[in-house]
């Protein structure tokens, strides 16, 4: 189990008639009872987070924690430090959450870390990850964009022939116009994107407190984490067989899992002169695209 | 220090305990998580900043299998501070007749937060399989009677009686020995300080020598043993499928919800098992580059041969899980049978149940165990239970056992087998015994002779001295 050593979290609910403890034991105390209902984590069934709060499924009954109840992010990252703690020694607790710019630490392991590890901490800054999502979206949206460009001059071809007649005749006239439209397209779609990764960045805040938190980030042979500097203690860890593979932007190094950003690096947290050598040792351990 | 200890003393089935709340606790003492990679689990035990001995599995997380334990370090590498708070808990308990409560706070002060149990109990100073404690742990190596979960034991309420020690070997001194033997032997013996670690294995933390004296002079080894409260027994199912929690427990007591003080079920549940030391990062580093001292002075032979002797943790497990034998039962168990009127006797595996009674009568009726024991091993039928049973029996220099062994010996000689074997082996060994016996014997007549010799001659000096003074009081008397 990871997280096993943070101090175990109590929550009121707003009306005062259930609090929650999250710790070894999931235990809800509901007004007027003498004992807590307590269950061990292999009863659960499901947790979710959502942007109001945890939803946590047990056998036959459900409980909602909403986070306007937790006194301060401090609290709610604890609380789901655990649970992701927990769930990584539970797998078969189905987990669901919204969008986050930190690894999930259910795919932690406990791990010592080498003295020698690559480790820097602070707070991720609104421009890189908004230019790093820029990329992202660049990148997944990269054969797509190709792909506009041609679909949309075979369209506007064809409509031109459809409404303008006379095709063979009129090719001269056709084949600029098509192009352009084409190119228009593809831009218009290069906007979009480039406007949907900006709105990102407010998007994950809304979901995750963490992206204000100053994080620890930690690299070495064994693996790699980013988590909240105040819930981290240094032995928990990501394999590096949970990644597949890496990209290196102007601004952060970035590993992927089934296709998706599970850890950002920022650059700026290393010396310059210490960039090309951490960029080998990831490059080492990854392949990179 | 800013511990708090809060604590309350109950009885609970017949036993007292302390159950101490702690708060604030400085987390001196206790087990951290040292390994927790995917398939291993290993705790380390440390004292202040020295990991004293690591308790783990490896590939196989399952409750009930046992846990390899290795030695890493000694608590003689602590601070004195440390040190006279485990030995003056220890005094002040046993010797000055202090309340648990009392005494035990000074330990208690350096645990992490949590709950823990506090009783008084006997220990049994060796590894759980005839072994030496002391030395016992010098390699990593698996040891029966660890597990978490104990499938013959259950929800029974046991004694953590088994030791691993805190010092090293190569801290004993024989010299302290000769002064601890002779207290024994005037009553005036203290105890020792043990903190429950797994299964039925505590650590000792203070009282290495007297447990040796102790073992050497026949003598119950006690201990003040604290027991984090960590563990829960659930009720059965209510309608919707649900456990619901109706104790907390550890291995001495099992505590219901309702004898619980205020607050402490709440305090119970927000306090996780695992805290991690403000030394761990001192801890984690020595553990990578400890280095075991090396003992240079041997134990006496008489504590390992008195060690494999003590019951052992199947001995101890049987206690724990089987209440009582009536003769009945003990007569259907060598009839072949495991029930007696219409329920189990012990299990519905025969062997178990025979090996389960051999243990328990060992251990709770020695009186009843040695004539079971002849039994099933003149009983051809049972040839089943043969071999552990005359293994068992190994161990206990007794006529009765020499009579049985001695007359297979002479009728087996020229068969194989195992209990041929061991009758062979029980022979030797009953032989060196009784010359061990004998040397004693001399060496002890030698002693008392020389003493005598000593004395004679002292008071014949004395004797001489008081005639002179007399002659000297004598010149001094007033002529007449």
């Amino acid at each position: 189990m990871a997280f096993e050593s943070l101090p175990g979290v109590k929550i009121k609910s707003a009306d005062g008639k259930q609090t929650f403890i999250i710790a070894d034991f999931f235990s809800v105390y509901e007004k007027g009872e003498e004992f807590p209902a307590v269950y061990e984590w292999s009863d659960v069934v499901s947790v979710t987070e959502n942007r109001n709060g945890f939803v946590i499924v047990t056998n036959g009954k459900s409980y909602r924690i909403l986070k306007n109840c937790i006194p301060d992010s401090r609290v709610l990252l604890m609380a789901r430090a655990i649970i992701e703690g927990v769930i990584a020694a539970n797998p078969k607790i189905e987990y669901n959450f919204g969008m986050r710019i930190l690894p999930p630490k259910t795919l932690c392991v406990g791990c010592e870390i080498p003295t020698d590890a690559y480790v820097a901490s602070g707070a991720y800054v609104e421009k890189e990850v908004n230019n790093s999502n820029v990329v992202l979206l660049n990148a997944g949206f990269d054969k797509v964009i190709w792909a506009v460009f041609p679909l949309a001059t075979i369209a506007m071809f064809a409509v031109l022939s459809v409404f303008w007649g006379d095709a063979l005749n009129n090719l001269i006239k056709f084949i600029p116009i098509s192009l352009f439209a084409g190119g228009a397209a593809a831009m218009v779609v290069y906007l979009m994107c480039a406007f949907a990764a900006k709105t990102l960045y407010g998007r994950i805040l809304r979901d995750d407190p963490a992206l204000l938190e100053e994080i620890t980030f930690v690299v070495c042979e064994n693996g790699f984490m980013a988590a909240e500097s105040g819930v981290y203690g240094f032995s928990e860890i990501i394999d590096w067989n949970e990644s597949a593979y890496f990209i290196e932007t102007n601004h952060v190094y970035i590993v992927f899992k089934n296709k998706k950003a599970v850890f950002w690096l920022p650059k700026r947290l290393f010396p310059k002169d210490k960039h090309k050598e951490l960029s080998d040792f990831i490059a080492g351990r990854l392949q990179q695209r | 220090m800013n511990s708090v200890v809060v604590s309350t003393t109950l009885e609970i089935d017949g036993r007292e305990f302390l159950l101490a709340d702690v708060s604030k606790g400085t987390g001196q003492v206790g087990i951290f998580k040292g390994n927790n990679a995917p398939g291993s689990d290993t705790d380390v035990f440390f004292v202040e900043s020295e990991p004293i001995f690591s308790i783990g599995k490896q590939n196989n997380l399952d409750p009930a299998a046992d846990k390899l334990v290795a030695q890493i370090s000694g608590i003689e590498k602590c601070s004195d501070v440390v040190k006279s708070r485990f030995s003056v808990v220890g005094d002040n308990f046993f010797l000055y007749g202090q309340g648990l409560a009392r005494s035990a706070v000074p330990v208690l002060e350096l645990l992490s937060e949590g709950l823990y149990v506090v009783h008084e109990s006997r220990m049994i100073p060796s590894d759980g399989a005839g072994n030496f404690f002391w030395n016992a742990y010098n390699v990593r190596h698996e040891v029966a009677g660890t597990a978490d979960r104990n499938s013959v034991i259950g929800d029974a309420n046991f004694s953590p009686c088994f030791l691993i020690p805190c010092e090293q070997a190569a801290s004993y001194q024989p010299n302290k020995m000769t002064a601890l033997q002779e207290r024994i032997r005037k009553g005036k013996v203290s105890g020792g300080v043990a903190y429950h670690v797994s299964g039925m294995f505590s650590a000792l933390l203070d009282g290495h020598h007297t447990a040796t004296a102790c073992l050497l002079n026949d003598k119950d080894f006690k201990c003040l043993v604290i027991e984090p409260l960590t563990g829960v027994i659930y009720g059965a199912e209510d309608g919707g499928g649900r456990k619901k929690i109706v104790a907390l427990s550890c291995p001495y007591v099992k505590i219901p919800l309702d004898a619980l003080p205020e607050n402490t079920l709440e305090r119970f549940l927000i306090t996780r098992k695992y805290a991690r030391p403000d030394t761990y990062g001192e801890i984690k580093s020595k553990m990578s580059r400890s280095v075991k001292t090396a003992s240079k002075r041997a134990f006496p032979a008489a504590v390992y041969e008195k060690a494999a002797q003590l019951p052992d943790s199947a001995m101890v497990e049987s206690t724990s899980g089987v209440n009582s034998l009536s003769e009945e039962q003990l007569n259907a168990l060598l009839a072949g049978e495991v029930k007696y009127e219409d329920k189990y006797i012990i299990s519905n595996n025969y062997y178990n149940s025979v090996i389960t009674a051999c243990n328990y009568l060992q251990t709770a009726d020695f009186g009843r165990f040695l004539p079971f024991a002849l039994d099933i091993l003149k009983n051809e039928d049972l040839s089943a239970a043969h071999k552990y049973v005359a293994e068992r029996l190994l161990n206990i220099m007794h006529p009765a056992v020499y009579g049985y062994f001695s007359s297979v010996a002479a009728e087996k000689a020229e068969q194989d087998g195992f209990v041929a074997e061991i009758a062979h082996k029980y022979v030797q060994r009953w032989n060196e015994h009784k010359e061990r016996l004998r040397q004693e014997e001399e060496t002890e007549m030698y002693a008392r002779k020389k003493q005598l010799e000593s004395m004679q001659s002292a008071s014949e000096s004395k004797g001489l001295a008081t005639l002179e003074a007399a002659v000297r009081d004598i010149g001094k008397m007033p002529k007449k």
